[in-house]
């Protein structure tokens, strides 16, 4: 179903369920990745998208149509990813590093992760990049997303995307050889 | 692949490696709607008909009073201005006005117009010794500020 179907039924009471059920199974798997990326443990993923889903069922009668749905789904789902960082750092009084840690001590516990080597040092070593840096690196490497659709969703200009980008490459590239 | 060589970021998998449970994306959207089903949707910040037609009548209001006052400071304040009463008056009331006022000085009728400057003497009731002995003093006065 087309976005444009899903919001046009969302609209109308008696079909409203329908609609948004056919909303999440759209982009439910979309949501999840975004956020088990930046969250990396499954069940703190798994919250959070149920979250994001609640607030746009929540606010879908108020979304204006001068963006695409699904750029504001992302922007919702982003800020749910840096408020729940941002509450973890403070609720621990955790320094970046040692958020870093944590989260890359559950990558070597968990059982939800079934990458090889390569795959779980390209992790540890974006959990050691800002979240935000981390973020784009995520949708632009992983997600394959324009940077014009990164600046819509992040509400940055292309142009410090492609920085921020540029560094979180070099960043990358230092630790894995460093290591 | 050796990371200690000449890092390719096209090499690096495109998979961030993470796995899901089991069937976990059939369940979800159920679980998603169980949610959803105590969370009700925001209406839609349209205002009511109601509101619009207070707020578009408030507005009128305000202009309808901007402009009454607007125009009655600026064309239908009748009130004369004194100049315009003055130039009304003739010469002769204003004479036979101040003639009757007793609290007038004599010194005041001297100042009107119509008054010739012969006459002016006779109101003052000035003697002309008085007015010859002023002007010398005057003209004293005016020497020895000049010396």
């Amino acid at each position: 179903m087309e976005d444009k179907e899903i919001l046009d039924k969302f609209q109308d009471p008696a079909s409203r369920n329908l609609a948004f059920n056919q909303l999440v199974r759209k982009y439910q798997q979309k949501v999840y990745w975004h956020v088990r990326k930046m969250v990396i443990d499954h069940d703190d993923a798994d919250d959070l998208t149920q979250e994001v889903f609640v607030k746009v069922w929540t606010h879908l009668e108020n979304f204006r149509k001068d963006s695409q749905l699904y750029t504001w789904i992302y922007r919702i789902a982003t800020n749910e990813c840096l408020n729940f960082l941002s509450a973890k750092k403070k609720r621990f009084f955790l320094p970046l590093h040692d958020v870093a840690a944590e989260l890359s001590e559950k990558l070597d516990s968990s059982d939800s992760f079934s990458g090889d080597e390569i795959q779980l040092k390209l992790q540890k070593a974006l959990l050691r990049l800002p979240d935000k840096q981390r973020l784009v690196f995520n949708m632009k490497y992983f997600d394959e997303m324009k940077y014009e659709e990164i600046s819509e969703i992040l509400g940055t200009s292309v142009g410090a995307l492609k920085a921020s980008y540029h560094i979180a490459v070099k960043k990358i590239e230092d630790y894995l050889k460093k290591d | 692949m050796d990371m200690r060589k000449e890092l390719d970021m096209t090499e690096l998998p495109k998979d961030p490696g993470f796995a899901v449970p089991e069937r976990y994306f059939d369940a979800l959207p159920t679980r998603i709607m169980q949610r959803t089903a105590y969370a009700p949707a925001k209406p839609a910040l349209t205002a009511s008909w109601l509101w619009q037609f207070k707020t578009a009548v408030a507005g009128a209001a305000m202009g309808v009073v901007f402009a009454v006052s607007f125009l009655a400071t600026h064309y239908f304040d009748s009130t004369p201005s004194s100049e315009e009463v003055m130039a009304q008056v003739s010469q002769k009331d204003i004479y036979q006005y101040l003639t009757t006022r007793v609290e007038l000085e004599t010194a005041d009728l001297a100042e009107v117009p119509a008054v010739k400057p012969r006459q002016s003497l006779e109101f003052l009731d000035v003697r002309s010794s008085d007015f010859t002995e002023e002007q010398s003093k005057e003209l004293l006065e005016e020497a020895y500020e000049y010396r």
